[in-house]
């Protein structure tokens, strides 16, 4: 025979809403700030809570939402709520440093979510409906302290932005959640391609 | 080999629709045709074109090894010489190469002559590969066509297996191996080829995220960027290489930080018109090649009186022009954007041409389908004139 027995589409055929659904499918687990929480939860065991928390930590620098500035960051995750991992301003990545780019800023992590077994849990951070925010007020605080008061605290969610809770606590999360993370950059540019094919069919 | 009429699947156009294929009608006009099919024996699809394919493709490849050698070679063919290096390093790395089609002029009983090689972008391939299969089967499910029917195509198990073993060992994450797929953005018939080789890879096991490509970024490394500020790790573009070569970032696509890229830069050989005349000065008197020279080469007086002038670079057979003194106005032209890099002028094959039951006079092409190398294909075009394009009828074949 001159042709394939059997092929399938996943992702184009009407299989694919099912499988997908399948993924992500919701599930029991922990939204921590502490490894004390985590504790109290009468759910995991310390040591369960403490290396969730170490994993997190791991996983924080490489999943975390990276911005160019300070400011570009603190208006998504709040005053006060960033750090440069690099050692802020004066020291810059080594990513950006070869290239002579600006400093990598990114959220801290708030906490971490806990699953069912060791080796996904994820870093958490919290998001920020902020209200435009004067300049002496950021800096109203020493060691970069911020006003309360001055915008609001947003839910739970993880590097990818995938909202996980509105509290912390056992619950029931969005498999979603727990997917993979993906390191990432900060992108200083965009529309460098495409441009030639504005009038002409590109395919052959 | 004939063309023979049958009766198209009542329901096909709702089998198309939930299944991806939304642009089966173009511009109005049908473009998937079921209401006929190309019957060939099997010794006409394994000696007069599985076998040449598998040949012809052997000596593009031995082209691409003497352009990296010889720097007259990259010229002619109008590559930037920015380009030079990074398709010799791409080349001699062993990057590998994903899929081709070539267009064969062939009518059942002279040998398939090769008019060009659709090496960087061809489509028509979720048609060729997936669609046409389904047709076999339920036509063969519902007796729309002889039970002792096969069909050239081995290409969707081929494409899968190409996604399994192209990837090189230091750009496997643990855990991740994500291939980015991108076309531009307002293309019906570019995305849904980019969708379907999405689910080709997804069935390799990849990870995979498709983009515009007018949406892709750069990081402050020089790295390619995803909407969510991932890098680029592995590009598959349905995107001309000579388009990109041409655009601001083009840079981002040589050097260390380059994603792997899919096809190969030094696929630029084997998408350029320019590849004709040097087959046939490589390989003088082939059988499967027709004699090709460069415009501005004065070999190319030697040139058939009806012969076709095609651009270096061009697709969907724009700015093609066909010279026949014998026809009914001297031959035709296709219209287009291109030719600004050269001609080259090719001695003219005409297409075989299968009259339908209503009359119609088709204009046959056969596109001879490689993935990694190896031909695991057929998907026949028809069209109302000598010359194939974007809207020419895509029809099933059969062999019996």
């Amino acid at each position: 025979m001159k042709r394939s027995n059997r092929l399938r589409l996943l992702l184009m055929g009407p299989a694919t809403l099912a499988l997908a659904a399948c993924d992500e499918e919701p599930q029991q687990a922990g939204v921590f700030s502490t490894v004390e929480e985590c504790v109290e939860s009468k759910t995991y065991t310390e040591s369960f809570c403490r290396e969730s928390l170490e994993e997190a930590k791991k996983q924080h620098p490489k999943v975390a939402p990276k911005f160019s500035s300070r400011e570009e960051c603190e208006a998504q995750y709040g005053p006060g709520r960033c750090d440069s991992p690099y050692g802020g301003s004066s020291a810059q990545s080594a990513q950006s440093a070869s290239s002579g780019g600006g400093s990598v800023w990114m959220p801290l992590m708030m906490g971490f979510l806990a699953g069912k077994v060791l080796g996904n849990s994820q870093p958490l951070y919290q998001g920020y409906q902020g209200y435009p925010q004067r300049r002496e007020e950021q800096q109203g605080g020493a060691g970069g302290g911020y006003r309360s008061g001055a915008g609001s605290w947003g839910g739970w969610q993880t590097g990818d932005n995938v909202k996980v809770a509105n509290r912390t606590g056992v619950q029931t999360v969005e498999g979603s959640a727990f997917r993979s993370s993906t390191p990432k950059t900060s992108t200083v540019s965009r529309g460098g391609f495409g441009s030639r094919a504005s009038s002409v069919g590109v395919s052959s | 080999m004939k063309r023979l009429a049958v009766t198209p699947r009542h329901d096909w156009r709702a089998t198309a629709e939930r299944l991806g294929f939304t642009f089966h009608t173009m511009y109005g006009e049908p473009y998937w045709d079921e209401s006929a099919c190309y019957v060939f024996s099997l010794s006409q699809i394994e000696h007069d074109i599985e076998d040449p394919t598998a040949e012809l493709m052997a000596m593009c490849y031995a082209v691409v090894e003497r352009a990296v050698g010889d720097e007259e070679v990259l010229h002619s063919l109008a590559i930037p010489e920015t380009w030079w290096q990074p398709i010799r390093d791409s080349w001699q790395r062993g990057d590998r190469d994903l899929y081709a089609r070539f267009d064969l002029s062939y009518d059942g009983r002279e040998p398939a002559r090769l008019l060009e090689c659709n090496g960087d972008t061809p489509t028509s391939l979720y048609e060729a590969a997936f669609f046409q299969w389904l047709w076999l089967e339920q036509a063969l499910e519902r007796g729309i066509v002889p039970p002792d029917c096969d069909q050239f195509n081995s290409l969707q198990e081929a494409l899968i297996d190409a996604f399994t073993r192209m990837w090189p060992d230091h750009l496997v994450m643990p855990g991740s191996r994500t291939l980015h797929l991108t076309s531009v953005g307002d293309n019906d018939e570019d995305h849904g080829t980019i969708l379907y080789l999405e689910d080709c890879a997804h069935q390799a096991g990849l990870a995979t995220t498709v983009i515009d490509i007018e949406a892709i970024g750069v990081d402050a490394a020089g790295h390619l960027t995803d909407l969510d500020d991932r890098v680029i790790k592995a590009l598959f573009k349905l995107y001309p290489w000579e388009f990109l070569v041409h655009e601001p970032f083009e840079a981002h696509l040589r050097g260390p930080g380059a994603p792997l890229m899919l096809e190969p830069c030094w696929k630029m050989v084997l998408s350029n018109k320019g590849l004709l005349p040097w087959l046939w000065r490589m390989f003088p008197d082939h059988p499967n090649l027709l004699p090709s020279w460069f415009a501005n080469d004065p070999g190319a007086a030697a040139a058939s009186r009806r012969h076709v002038v095609k651009p270096l670079l061009s697709r969907e057979g724009a700015n093609v022009r066909l010279v026949d003194p014998d026809a009914p106005g001297g031959g035709m032209v296709v219209d287009g954007p291109y030719g600004a890099e050269g001609f080259v002028v090719q001695d003219l094959h005409p297409l075989p041409v299968f009259r339908g039951e209503d009359g119609r006079e088709n204009h046959a092409v056969v596109g001879s389908w490689i993935v990694a190398g190896r031909p695991h294909g057929l998907g026949m075009r028809e069209d109302d004139g000598p010359i194939t394009v974007n809207t020419s009828r895509f029809v099933p074949h059969v062999i019996r």
